[in-house]
């Protein structure tokens, strides 16, 4: 009984800052300076990520994101999926202020799959990325959200660049440099439980 | 609507970094580091006493404070929340000090020092005693701790520092009304016991104290043994002018009981049983300082006391059961000013008026039999809530877990066995580890032949008994039964039990933060304290009067306070405010008046400045309100010295929300029998909200009010 009593608060407690979205992401990969022989390729697909807000301040953000894209160019080998562990600040648009809010988001994790010319079993990529959470509702008075959990809609376009490493047995490592976009649908469940 | 995409800027996110990184940054209490000056008296001065009241009602969208989780963002208000300054003056303004009651849930230390700083050419801030009635419908957000503006501390939680000037600035300018009417006085102390009004919500932790709590008075028999089991004991301190024909200047009355009959969940500021007492005395005041040529309005305030276990006798939970019971208790204390007891100055003696403060450190605080514990922890029966209003998380986790049986290797767990945390090892995640007030300050005054324990806490009944044994063991001068425990007064740490009400980690007893031990530390401290005031020694290292600064962890900051910038102007609104119907609801008796007008946003209209709501002749001449005095055979009174408006409890009034630029404002009029037959023959009448009229209507000829209207109207049937 106690566990599942613990359970329950912390379920409920953890509800108050979890950001959910799903979106689409392009990434133009440039090659390194040191490794101008490979090739710049471009990926489009769609994204997923959970974020938890931090206690005490629900500004700190820790989760994951995850994507599955498709090489658009070069189209010999063409899809690609990646999985991130992420870490970041995020100042959501409010209920009853600004309907824009801010974030900046950084990730580190793996992927597998087609990098330029040619396929990683396993790669590396990281990155940085900012957000502006734009709220999709009207703003309402304090007494109409104090509920113990709330959802809130959110359109969140993003910029982001990061490293990503290209790894085969055999060839040397592949440096890229990736800028990318995204827009992302976002569910974010917070609790009037917490400030 | 502020900010938008347009006014983003994208060093925000710098900003943001960077204030992330301050808020992680220790907060530091405004403070005074030297004690009060205290030079010699001069010749004999007379007794002066000055008293104001001022109204803090914030508009609508903070949460009310009381409850924890089930403490609801307000929607509107019933009755006014106001604080009442007393300033009391002996041998000179340097022997000045002042007490102010607030219809508020509790005080923060921040504002005690906030409010301090304000006064500070009017009295030291070791002199200003603030304290709450702990009505748990007024507002949160100005406790500067992360465990009462944090998470589960009320709902849409967050420190808002624009709160505490709100009220810091309203406590100023009463206690500055209260030294500009400042004159000569004298004083009499009446004292009786009340029964059937309060009833004990915790027998077993009382019954399993020995030695018990034990009334000066017997209690009457046939009544039940939770009524029997409190503290019955009502102290009325009156204050009359001391020339002409005394006209009162104010009471203050102290009497242990938590004034929460309004339910949890009320979305409604108000003063609860003690607000509705408050303005029947002051009627009842302002009708005999009318009679006896009295120039200043005079001021009554109800002090809580020892009321940690404390409950009223409540059944129904609604607004007409708040009057009714503070209508009982303000009976109550009218009739002991019926007492003509002798009165100070009766002789050319000065009166006795002086007072000690002392901060103490709780975590690890010591004390000659040992220390209290590092760290504060709330128990896990405290997510329950009080026997009379148990928390929605009551039932969450079975009771098997309120206690922790087996010794355990951290010194914190350890100390506070048979405590078991509430949440577990979450707590401190949630909280913090330093989330809790734990520098607080304690004061003592000698008050006429009365000595008045300052206490940041709401003790049991038993519990304060033995602080007060405490102190007149150490002050001696044959003060027994002459010393109040005033609780909830300049800061809070919830509740402090005895040994055996801990050892039981009921409600209150896992509510007691710093261990089993705090009570004998608290009682030694005031010990002290009454050895300093009688004139004794006291160790070098009690800075005694000394409020310094010091660090602290401060709660998440979250603006709650509405923002009167924010939403259109009244001005710009223009004709647009205007009224929207007018209806009688037939759902009680006697009908009710239901008027809904479209205005501004909470933060722009009138609201804070009282009265707003109005009900008025057609032709604009206010009403009297009329009500039935104190005693038996007294004729009914109408009063136009007393306007029928939002200061009394008639009107219940709030914001249903905006509606593009303007906001839905509604409030609903229920007069009292007496009330609605008075009106009777009043011809045509009008409410107003400020400037906005609901155009003339006899209760006759207002439609009736039905379906969604209805609805909408019965929302304020509180």
């Amino acid at each position: 009984m106690r566990f599942f009593g613990w359970l329950g608060a912390a379920s409920m407690l953890g509800a108050s800052g979890c950001s959910l979205s799903a979106g689409f992401t392009d990434a133009w990969a440039f090659p390194t300076p040191s490794r101008s022989d490979a090739t710049t390729h471009n990926h489009l697909g769609a994204r997923g990520s959970m974020y938890l807000h931090l206690p005490r301040e629900y500004v700190w953000v820790a989760g994951a994101e995850g994507a599955v894209t498709g090489q658009t160019g070069p189209k010999d080998v063409n899809d690609q999926w990646r999985i991130a562990g992420a870490f970041g600040y995020s100042r959501l648009p409010s209920s009853g202020g600004s309907p824009v809010g801010y974030e900046v988001i950084g990730h580190f994790g793996i992927l597998r799959g087609a990098v330029g010319d040619f396929r990683t079993p396993i790669g590396l990529h990281a990155g940085i990325h900012g957000g502006l959470p734009i709220r999709l509702a009207d703003a309402v008075a304090p007494w109409q959200r104090d509920a113990a959990v709330q959802p809130h809609f959110m359109l969140v376009p993003e910029l982001g660049v990061g490293p990503v490493l290209g790894i085969r047995r055999g060839d040397s490592p592949r440096w890229f440099i990736e800028p990318y976009a995204a827009l992302n649908f976002r569910v974010h469940l917070t609790s009037g439980l917490v400030p | 609507m502020s900010g938008g995409i347009a006014e983003f800027r994208g060093f925000y996110a710098i900003l943001g970094f960077a204030l992330s990184a301050f808020a992680c940054a220790p907060a530091r209490m405004p403070g005074a580091a030297a004690p009060p000056n205290t030079p010699a008296p001069a010749a004999a001065q007379p007794l002066l006493v000055g008293a104001a009241s001022v109204d803090i009602t914030p508009p609508p969208g903070p949460a009310t404070f009381g409850h924890g989780p089930d403490s609801f963002a307000s929607q509107g208000y019933w009755t006014r929340l106001g604080c009442r300054a007393f300033v009391f003056q002996s041998e000179g303004a340097h022997n000045r000090h002042v007490l102010v009651s607030c219809d508020l849930g509790a005080i923060s230390h921040l504002l005690q020092r906030e409010a301090a700083l304000r006064l500070k050419n009017e009295v030291h801030v070791s002199r200003l005693m603030l304290t709450a009635t702990h009505t748990h419908a007024g507002p949160a957000h100005f406790f500067e701790n992360p465990a009462y503006s944090g998470t589960l501390s009320s709902r849409n939680p967050g420190f808002d520092p624009k709160m505490v000037d709100f009220l810091a600035d309203r406590i100023a300018s009463g206690v500055k009304a209260a030294v500009a009417a400042l004159r000569p006085a004298r004083l009499r102390w009446l004292s009786g016991p009340v029964w059937e009004l309060s009833r004990n919500r915790s027998p077993l932790p009382f019954q399993a104290n020995s030695p018990r709590f034990q009334s000066q008075w017997s209690a009457p028999a046939g009544i039940t043994p939770a009524e029997r089991e409190v503290d019955p004991r009502l102290e009325v301190l009156e204050i009359e002018e001391a020339a002409g024909a005394h006209a009162p200047i104010g009471v203050v009355a102290f009497f242990a009981m938590h004034p929460t009959v309004l339910p949890a969940h009320t979305r409604f500021f108000g003063g609860d049983t003690h607000g509705v007492a408050t303005r029947l005395l002051d009627r009842d005041l302002l009708r005999v300082a009318r009679t006896r040529g009295g120039s200043h309005a005079p001021v009554s305030a109800i002090v809580n006391t020892n009321e940690g276990d404390i409950s009223p006798v409540w059944f129904e939970g609604t607004a007409a059961e708040a009057v009714r019971l503070g209508t009982r208790l303000a009976g109550e204390i009218q009739k002991l000013t019926q007492l003509k007891l002798p009165v100070f100055p009766d002789t050319a003696a000065p009166v006795p008026l002086d007072s000690r403060y002392l901060e103490v450190e709780l975590a690890g605080g010591e004390y000659t039999r040992g220390r209290l514990c590092s760290r504060a922890l709330l128990g896990q029966a405290s997510g329950r809530g009080a026997s009379d209003h148990r928390s929605t998380t009551d039932g969450l986790v079975d009771e098997s877990s309120d206690y922790a049986e087996e010794p355990t290797c951290d010194p914190v767990l350890e100390c506070q066995r048979p405590k078991a945390p509430l949440l577990g090892p979450i707590q401190p995640v949630l909280i913090s580890t330093e989330g809790f007030p734990s520098r607080v300050p304690l004061a003592l005054q000698r008050l006429g032949d009365r000595l008045l324990a300052f206490v940041p806490a709401e003790l049991t009944i038993t519990a304060g008994q033995r602080v007060a044994r405490a102190v007149e063991r150490s002050y001696g001068h044959g003060l027994r039964e002459r010393t109040l425990v005033v609780g909830l007064s300049n800061a809070f740490i919830q509740y402090v039990t005895t040994p055996e009400e801990y050892e039981l980690q009921q409600y209150e007893g896992a509510s007691n933060l710093y261990g089993s031990q705090t009570l004998d530390f608290l009682s030694e401290k005031f010990g002290w304290l009454a050895v300093s005031l009688r004139g004794g020694d006291t160790p070098a290292w009690m800075k005694f009067g000394e409020a310094g600064r010091f660090e602290y962890k401060r709660a998440t900051e979250r603006p709650r306070l509405p923002d009167p910038e924010a939403g259109a102007s009244l001005e710009a609104l223009g004709g647009e405010r205007r009224a929207r119907f007018a209806c009688r609801v037939d759902a009680f008796e006697p009908p009710a008046v239901c008027f809904a007008w479209a205005d501004g946003a909470p933060g722009r209209v009138g609201l804070t400045k009282s009265p707003w709501l109005r009900l008025l002749r057609a032709s604009g001449e206010p009403l009297p309100s009329c009500w039935q005095p104190f005693g038996e055979g007294q004729p009914a009174v109408c009063d136009a010295d007393v306007p029928l408006d939002d200061r009394g409890f008639d009107f219940f009034t709030w914001s249903e929300g905006a509606a593009g630029k303007l906001w839905n404002w509604s409030t609903l009029f229920r007069p009292t029998p007496l009330q609605a037959a008075a009106l009777k023959g009043a011809g045509r009448l009008q409410i107003r909200a400020g400037d906005i009229s609901s155009g003339s209507f006899t209760f006759d000829d207002l439609q009736r009010c039905s379906g969604s209207v209805l609805r909408r109207c019965m929302r304020g049937a509180l």
